[in-house]
Parts: C-alpha cells; structure tokens; sequence
C-alpha cells in the first residue's frame, strides 16, 4: 500500500485524535482532586470567616465598653491584670471580668476552636524601650501553644487616660476612685506611663489588646 | 487509488456527524460535569460578604461598629423592596443567586422566632444538610441589648 492509496487525510485524523485526548485530560482532572497540588482556597476561607468574626467580636466588646473595662481591670495585689479576664463564665466566676470572654467564648469557643488574649503595651521603663505582652487569657495558662490549626490574629487598640478609675474585684471601679495615674505612682499596675511621667498629657498609655483564635 | 470511490466525502461527512454529535452531547445533556465542579465558588463566598457587610454597615448605630439598631435590620429583612435593593448593592444577580439571612443568639437560637428574619420566604428556604452554600457569619449586638452576649447574622449564598 503506496501513500496515495490512503483516502483519509492524517491532519483531520490527528485533529479529531488530539480533540479525544484534551477532552480525556481535561474530563479527567475535574474528576480527580488536584486540590493539594493548586492553592488552598478552603483552608484560606476558613481564616477568613474567623478573621471575620473575631474582629467582630472585638468590635462588639469596643462598642459596649467591655474593652475599655477590661484593660483597667487589675488584680489589685499585683496589679497585672484580672486573672479571670477573657475566661468564659462559670459558676464561679459570672461578674464583669468575664464579659469580654464571654464575648469571645460565644463566638469562637468550644471544644475545637480555641482562643488567647494579650495585652501588648510600650514600655519606656524596660531597657531597652519596647513593647511588652501580658498574656491575659490562655486554657493552657501560658504561650507554650500547640496550635492545632492556622491561627488568625485580630488586634483593636483602646487608650487609657489619666483619669481613668482603676477596677478591681469584679471589675467594678475601684471604690476609692482611684484613677490609673493615681495607682501607677503609688502602687503595682502592670500598665506604665506611656511617656516620661513628667510629661503634662492626658493620653497614659494604648493598650493593644491582641487575641488569636484557630 | 482508482479502486476508491469517495472516500473522502464519507470520510468528512462521518467525521462532521460525529463532532456535531459529541459537541452536542456536551451541550444538551446539563449536568455532565457536575459531579466534578465545585457546587459553590469563590463568587458566591464574596456575594456573601458583602451582603453581610451591608447588612452591619448600613444598620450600625451612630459612633458604633458592631452594634446595630433592631428595627432598622428587621425592617430591611422583612420589606422585600428594602431587601432586594440591599441584594443589588452586594452585587447579587436578582435572578438565580438564593439569599438567607438569619439573625441568631449565640446558642443558636433565633432572635424573634419564626421566619420574619429569613429572606426570602419558602421557596427558597434553605435545607440544611441538602444544599451548599456559601456562608459568612457576622457578630454582632443590638442596641437594646436583647443579645447575650452577642447575636450572630448568618448569611448564605447558593
């Protein structure tokens, strides 16, 4: 058999041959998960939804002043901050200290999605000046964390003047009235002027207050 | 190759039939690649997004971020006209895209019971566990605090 015999063209043949196969190709990547190789898009929109949230949730705790009280609310023997802030409500505990965790808890608690709270302040004090972190909240009471996800950070700044009144006990204004200022210069407060104290402005100090929840 | 009639002739119009035939298949038959395709895509996750951020942006209470006036929400929820206008400005075709929204307590229960706070109404009732969607969660309180401590809007988008 000589060429000419041949009476099919080899391009359409190879035309449709090749149309066969990308179609096969193609048919068959939709079919298999290729997800591991390509971005993770479901893993992405899952922080996305706790970013959202969280911030959220900060926003709501700023909105009704919960922030606020919280950054003054202290442990009056050490002046750190109240030991059961960011912790959800219990039996025992159900006062003021707990309203931020229970903002937090109702929107990213339970048993599989975790949260810490941190206070991140300036310090002048430390030598050298720098930024110092109070860890507020955490289940396991410290930083050693195992994130057993990808954690989002969400953090909301709130100023704390002067003038402000210390809280204690739960979280309610200190009965003395004493204002932050007043406590600095006289007492243990985890906060320090932001400034040299000499200095004459209202503005203490701006308290970042810092959680991260996977 | 005088013993070969027309071969050629048979040869395109077999091969003609048959590409009409496959691309037809591809073209009537809906739902051939539908196992393989994400049911919800990136589309309607930020169809969802935005109507949420309508949703809290445009009934904030001045000086606030997260906290909403009630009324105003419910109104918007429950006025089909207010709601569909809301849908326009997230950039929801009014035609296909299906929109619940449902405002919940932390616990999951719903705030004002019953289906006044789901849009729309029953034909487009969403069921849980059958349909996918494309989902974003917002918290929120309402300004006279019938939250505790926060409420959720859930909106879907499928």
């Amino acid at each position: 058999m000589t060429g000419t015999d041949r009476g099919q063209a080899y391009t359409l043949e190879g035309l449709i041959a090749a149309i066969i196969l990308a179609s096969a190709v193609l048919y068959g990547l939709q079919a298999v998960d290729v997800a591991p190789y390509t971005a993770d898009d479901r893993s992405d929109r899952r922080l996305e939804v706790l970013r959202t949230q969280v911030s959220d949730a900060l926003a709501v705790a700023a909105d009704n002043g919960t922030l606020r009280r919280a950054v003054t609310c202290i442990d009056p023997s050490t002046g750190d901050p109240h030991p059961r802030l960011g912790q959800p409500p219990n039996a025992v505990s159900g006062g003021d200290e707990t309203a931020l965790g229970s903002i937090l808890n109702a929107t990213v608690g339970g048993t599989e999605r975790q949260y810490i709270v941190l206070f991140d302040y300036w310090s002048p004090d430390a030598s050298p000046p720098r930024q110092l972190t109070k860890v507020v909240y955490s289940r396991s009471g410290s930083m050693q964390l195992t994130f057993t996800r990808e954690p989002v950070t969400v953090t909301h700044q709130v100023p704390v003047f002067n003038s402000t009144t210390i809280r204690t006990n739960a979280c309610n204004p200190e009965p003395s009235g004493q204002t932050v200022e007043g406590r600095a210069t006289s007492d243990d407060l985890y906060l320090p002027y932001s400034t040299p104290a000499s200095s004459d402005r209202e503005l203490y100090a701006v308290v970042t207050v810092r959680v991260i929840a996977w | 190759m005088a013993d070969r009639g027309q071969t050629a002739h048979d040869y395109l119009i077999g091969v003609s039939i048959m590409l009409v035939t496959l691309f037809g298949i591809f073209a009537f038959v809906p739902g051939i690649f539908q196992p393989f395709q994400e049911p919800i895509g990136t589309d309607e996750e930020a169809m969802a997004d935005r109507v949420g951020d309508h949703l809290v942006t445009d009934h904030a209470v001045a000086g606030a971020r997260n906290t909403l006036d009630g009324d105003a929400l419910k109104t918007t929820l429950t006025d089909d006209s207010a709601f569909l206008d809301l849908l326009q400005r997230a950039g929801v075709p009014a035609d296909r895209r299906q929109v619940n929204v449902t405002v919940s307590q932390a616990d999951g229960t719903r705030v004002d019971t019953g289906a006044t706070w789901s849009r729309p109404s029953d034909e487009h009732v969403y069921f849980v566990n059958q349909s996918v969607s494309a989902t974003t969660i917002r918290v929120v309180q309402f300004q006279d605090g019938r939250c505790d401590p926060v409420c959720r809007i859930i909106v879907r988008v499928w």
